[in-house]
């Protein structure tokens, strides 16, 4: 029982949330919902740790609930550690940022349903059940992206996000249909490693990529994504581009794990949609630099696309040949990106907020008045590019790492992705460093007036500026809690 | 004693990054404390450095190693390796760093962002000395990848500066080509050991463990990393075709061209490429290449040096021309092995000196141009004392120590016996004679061309000047040391000389007639160069090589395509709903064709 | 025999709901394919029988209704916006 009071106190987080919200109408004060959310968020936090803990010595937490079991082993402590700390941080960022919003309490509700439904993709045991929570991730993620309703930008992001999102969601539902009608079981202990290969459930695979990538934001299904991304309030960017497309992803090793024993070239064509997505993902960043007005978050949502891009590779190089640091690297940079991206779109939110101005060329030197601010969205860039000796470096020379190593399974292959992939780290400097520099520039059309953020955003994008830092000179801070999850991978994952 | 080599090894490793993390936080007490504090830092940086140098040089401590677990969840660990190239490498580091530091109280006074600069100074200093101690290859990409990125933001160093932002991408960008080779590399190599010596992958990244088991690794794999390496090398080392960044790099302050553009990070390729010579000596083509890409580079900067107005634009191509030196030493094999390092050494004292004496120049003059200068030898008569002392050093004026590696460089390639890398490397041998008097010429004689007057610099700036002028007439002492340091290596051709048998296997070559005639050429061009200038096939020739050979054009050519090519990809992404939709049909159809594909793989 | 023809039946309606998102120019039509789409979902499940598939049926049907809620008040502010529910209006956010 004790491994739900996380999910627990987010549920009812939630509500109570929701109700102050309306208290907070009533009574003409401020902050109240945030408040509430943000208490919530860190007890869930908090024990979450103390259950982490336990996981990491050996423990394993599993609860019945009507039938079906749930589970809390080291894959789902890494996933709910990565979205307790981020939405934590995330939450305490939007007390200031979203304080002159109208719909506080739906806000907050939102959110706190959002992590919640992530939390239990982590706990899910069988298909249904991870659908079931997939789903309670999806729909307030919908709302959120167009929780500003009366921008165009929200609505529209918003539109194209929930079409995708649902055909997706239709496409995964009928391949879990697919595997039922197989199998007659949906459960993952009876399913992993006992399935051998039929047209149907190749089908089914099919399916499950094309339907849980939409989330994943896997090419050629992720072209929602810089709409919804870059149309989002800032501290939802942060959450979606950190850790919601990766939950997307985590739902679909979660499904595609059934597959461990069958013949189907899984791993492969993770591998393969791996480049495909880094490379577009890449290149359309660099594109954004070309436009007249260039969008600062658009050029993050696409390197988003890049980096999932890295993650499927090196979950996927584990997947195909067995290759330990490969998922090692794919899982790590799912926790260094969540923090890294994360710390982006809040400093990119700061900007836009203190400035008045999405656009890139309206920002020229304003790094020079606002010291910080400036300080650490360099950081979280330099550290998207793979610079040492920030946590960014580490995950990706960890994934670069795991795909060599196919080199003594399929030869000049593995040479060959190593440098498709590295040459896409190449390009990613083209987006990352023109950023900084406009920072630093002289400034052209700075009013004076500008000025730091308020201290609680600050300290938000502190925590993360900080872990970033951290897991990149000290991985093993991370790499404790990603290697039980690895491990559990290479068995299978059950 | 009271403190071992293991000691010392960790205590030069852990001051600059500690220096590092603490300069924000003394810079709150006030500019000065901050200032003294990294200074303090630097120097006991090098204080340790120059401790650990008598224990290897003296052959006491042999290959030392020590190791700590950095990420024990993934087996990495991070091992240290000692020998007597390191150690050098490291003193240089630390030493010159150090004073670097001090020149910097009163040069860089009165900028912006002075706690950034002390940070990512000594932030370099740490990472250098990583580079150098490490032996796993991918921890020393780890360094690699360090110092790359402080010699970005130390480029960039003045932010509000266009050109300064600019030239500190271009840096980065072109350096990160060759790192990707040199990655690749490592991967290969790791890849091969894998399989060849059936360790685990962070194991067979150990160099000192490759080079022990070289004969079991499958040529081909040797073969692909070792040029990996190469293209890693002429990447960080500025050499022909990547060497266009350097010349750009002077936008940043110049210590920090003395320091990490001189002296220390443009040297690192040369140390992999030594550090792998038993790797890869064998590779059929290897030596070639390093021989024809150090020759061509030596002799390509040096001409664009010899046209070049732009005082650290001469000295950043004769930079250039020097690694290229090095490179081609190293191109004749396991022979040339002490005569690039040697080399490697001097050449970082004396260019770091010229460097310092440049920007006491600038400082004072307030211009870069040296057509601007002239006339300055009575006005600052210190700096012109020592930067003669460093240009003679660069020309190979018998005595100074560029004199005694620049023929010991000369001799093996005489010893070779191929004629034509001989005539190369010894014509450049002669340009450089010629661009540094044109150099000292333009800056400190002839008619005074200024607008304002100059002075000389006070105490801390002119200290580290005559301390490495001085460097810059001695440390060729220390060659019997680093000889008989060497043979401990095992390389065929090496073998413990004392000093006095170093200097008379010298003169008792034919190759110091040659240095000696190149020297003597070199001031004969340079007396002759207004009629060649005035001719026209000598003034087209200029012209050409003012333009850089058409590098940058090339370049800028390439980025330009790849910019077209992504305008075009762009129209993919039309936003409309139905083909966003039409998406899932497509990845359906990746899928499949994916997986014909891949039906007979398994 | 029978689930075969209900298999069939079930990939013909996610089929047509597909066709029905990539073709039609109206938002609310895009609402109906994906419920179709959905459908299909179901039917293969109800196909296959069984206490699991009348659980998954009705979440199914629950979340349905919520995400045609969300995507309803969505449409509604298009319809505030442009005054109509033409899908390519819809196409201000590109590349």
């Amino acid at each position: 029982m004790i491994m739900l009071v996380p999910f627990i106190f987010l549920l009812c987080g939630s509500i109570v949330a929701y109700a102050m919200g309306r208290l907070e109408i009533t009574l003409r004060t401020k902050h109240l919902a945030a408040y509430t959310a943000l208490t919530f968020l860190i007890c869930a936090t908090i024990i979450q740790c103390v259950l982490t803990i336990l996981v990491l010595q050996g423990q394993t937490f599993t609860y019945m609930i009507g039938g079906t079991l749930l589970k809390m082993d080291a894959l789902s402590v890494l996933l709910s550690m990565i979205t307790l700390v981020l939405g934590t941080v995330v939450c305490l960022y939007s007390v200031k940022y979203m304080e002159h919003d109208h719909g506080q309490e739906y806000y907050y509700s939102l959110l706190l349903l959002m992590i919640a439904g992530i939390i239990g993709i982590g706990l899910a045991t069988d298909l249904l059940v991870l659908y079931l929570f997939f789903e309670l991730m999806s729909i307030p993620s919908f709302a959120l992206v167009a929780f500003r309703r009366n921008e165009w930008m929200a609505i529209e992001a918003g539109m194209k996000y929930i079409i995708m999102s649902a055909m997706g969601s239709a496409l995964a539902f009928f391949g879990i249909s697919l595997v039922y009608l197989q199998t007659g079981t949906l459960s993952f202990s009876e399913l992993n490693g006992f399935l051998t290969t039929t047209p149907l459930l190749q089908i089914a695979m099919i399916f499950f990529i094309l339907g849980f990538g939409v989330k994943a934001a896997i090419v050629p299904l992720h072209t929602w994504l810089p709409d919804a991304h870059s149309a989002a309030p800032s501290g939802i960017s942060a959450m979606l581009s950190g850790i919601v497309i990766g939950a997307g992803f985590f739902t679909l090793i979660r499904a595609l794990l059934i597959f461990t024993g069958t013949s189907l070239p899984v791993g492969e064509l993770l591998i393969v949609l791996a480049l495909l997505t880094m490379t577009v993902g890449n290149i359309m960043a660099f594109v954004q630099s070309t436009h007249k007005k260039v969008d600062l978050k658009r050029i993050l949502a696409y390197s988003s696309v890049a980096q999932m891009g890295y993650i499927i590779l090196g979950v996927g190089v584990g997947f195909a040949y067995h290759i330990q640091t490969g998922y090692q690297g794919g899982l790590f940079h799912l926790m260094t990106h969540a923090f890294m991206k994360g710390l982006a779109f809040l400093c990119a939110g700061v900007l836009i907020h203190q400035i008045g101005t999405r656009y890139l060329d309206e920002m020229k030197g304003v790094g020079l008045s606002m010291k910080f601010t400036g300080f650490v969205f360099a950081l979280s860039l330099l550290s998207l590019a793979g610079v040492p000796p920030l946590s960014g470096f580490m995950s990706e020379w960890l994934i670069f790492s795991g795909s060599i190593q196919t080199y003594s399974i399929i030869g000049w292959w593995g040479i060959a992705i190593a440098v498709i992939a590295l040459v896409n780290a190449l390009i990613s400097l083209g987006y990352y460093l023109p950023i900084i520099r406009t920072l630093y520039l002289a400034p052209t059309q700075i009013k004076n007036s500008i000025c730091e953020p308020s201290r609680v955003m600050m300290l938000a994008m502190a925590i993360l500026a900080a872990l970033t830092i951290i897991l990149g000179i000290w991985p093993e801070l991370g790499l404790q809690i990603v290697k039980p999850a690895v491990d559990a991978l290479m068995i299978g994952g059950i | 004693m009271l403190l071992d080599s293991t000691t010392l090894v960790w205590l030069a490793l852990t001051f600059p990054f500690i220096g590092t993390a603490l300069v924000p936080l003394f810079a709150k007490a006030g500019s000065k404390i901050r200032t003294w504090f990294a200074i303090i830092m630097g120097f006991l940086t090098a204080a340790t450095t120059l401790l650990l140098l008598p224990d290897i040089w003296f052959g006491r401590t042999q290959g030392l190693t020590a190791q700590f677990n950095w990420a024990e969840s993934i087996g990495l660990s991070f091992s240290v390796y000692i020998d007597p190239l390191s150690i050098m490498m490291a003193v240089i580091a630390g030493g010159i760093g150090s004073l670097v530091l001090l020149y910097s109280v009163k040069y860089m006074q009165g900028s912006n962002g002075l706690t950034r600069y002390y940070a990512l100074v000594l932030l370099f200093i740490g990472a250098m000395i990583g580079l150098v101690f490490v032996d796993n290859l991918l921890i020393l990409y780890f360094f690699w990848e360090a110092v790359g990125l402080c010699s970005y933001a130390l480029i960039g160093f003045n932010t509000t500066d266009p050109k300064a932002a600019n030239a500190g991408i271009k840096a980065l960008v072109i350096t990160r080509v060759g790192d990707i080779a040199f990655l690749i590399g490592i991967f290969v190599l790791a890849a091969g050991a894998m399989t060849a010596l059936h360790t685990g992958f962070w194991e067979s990244l150990s160099i000192q463990n490759l080079i022990q088991n070289v004969s079991l690794i499958p040529m081909n794999t040797l073969t692909i990393a070792g040029f990996c390496f190469i293209i890693g090398a002429i990447g960080k080392s500025a050499q022909v075709p990547l060497h266009v960044w350097l010349p750009d790099a002077m936008e940043a302050p110049t210590t920090i061209s003395a320091l990490i553009h001189a002296a220390t990070m443009v040297n690192a390729g040369v140390y992999l490429i030594a550090r792998s010579l038993p790797l890869f000596e064998s590779v059929p083509g290897w030596t070639t290449a390093l021989l024809c890409i150090g020759g061509l580079t030596a002799l390509l900067a040096a001409t664009m040096a010899l046209v070049e107005p732009d005082l650290k634009r001469v000295l950043a191509y004769s930079t250039v021309s020097q690694l290229g030196f090095m490179m081609f030493a190293l191109g004749l094999g396991s022979s040339g092995f002490v005569p690039a390092t040697f080399h490697l050494m001097s050449h970082a004292v004396f260019k770091a000196l010229l460097f310092l004496g440049a920007g006491a120049v600038i400082h004072a003059v307030g211009t870069r141009n040296m057509y601007e200068m002239g006339g300055l030898r009575k006005e600052m008569k210190l700096t012109y004392i020592t930067m003669v002392c460093g240009g003679m050093s660069l020309a190979g004026l018998i005595g100074f120590s560029g004199f005694w590696s620049k023929d010991l460089i000369l001799a093996e390639a005489f010893n070779e016996g191929n004629w034509f890398p001989l005539f190369v490397i010894a014509f450049t041998a002669m340009l450089t004679a010629a661009y540094t008097f044109r150099m000292i010429n333009l800056v400190f004689f002839g008619e005074n061309r200024r607008t304002k007057t100059a002075h000389d610099a006070p105490w801390p700036m002119t200290t580290p000047l005559i301390i490495l002028a001085v460097g810059s007439l001695i440390s060729w002492l220390s060659i019997g040391f680093l000889v008989r340091a060497y043979s401990s290596f095992g390389f065929q051709g090496v073998h413990a000389i004392s000093l006095s048998e170093f200097a008379i296997e010298t003169f008792s070559s034919w190759a110091v007639a040659i240095s000696i005639v190149a020297f003597l050429l070199g001031i004969g061009l340079f007396i002759v160069r207004k009629s060649y200038a005035a001719n026209p096939v000598g003034s087209k020739m200029i012209t050409i090589a003012r333009s850089g050979y058409g590098f940058d054009t090339a370049y800028a050519g390439i980025v330009k395509g790849f910019r077209k090519c992504t305008i075009w990809f762009r129209r993919t992404h039309t936003g409309d709903i139905n083909y966003n939709a039409a998406g899932i049909v497509i990845g359906l159809m990746i899928i499949l064709v994916l997986l014909v594909f891949f039906g007979g793989v398994r | 025999m029978g689930i075969e023809l209900y298999l069939v039946f079930a990939v013909v309606i996610l089929g047509l709901g597909m066709y029905c998102i990539l073709t039609k120019k109206n938002i609310i039509k895009s609402l109906i394919g994906i419920s179709v789409m959905i459908k299909a979902g179901c039917l293969s499940f109800l196909a296959a029988g069984g206490a699991t598939a009348q659980v998954a049926v009705v979440i199914i049907i629950i979340f349905d209704a919520i995400m045609a809620a969300i995507f309803l008040s969505l449409a509604v502010n298009v319809y505030k916006q442009t005054g109509s529910l033409d899908i390519e209006a819809l196409k201000r956010l590109w590349g």
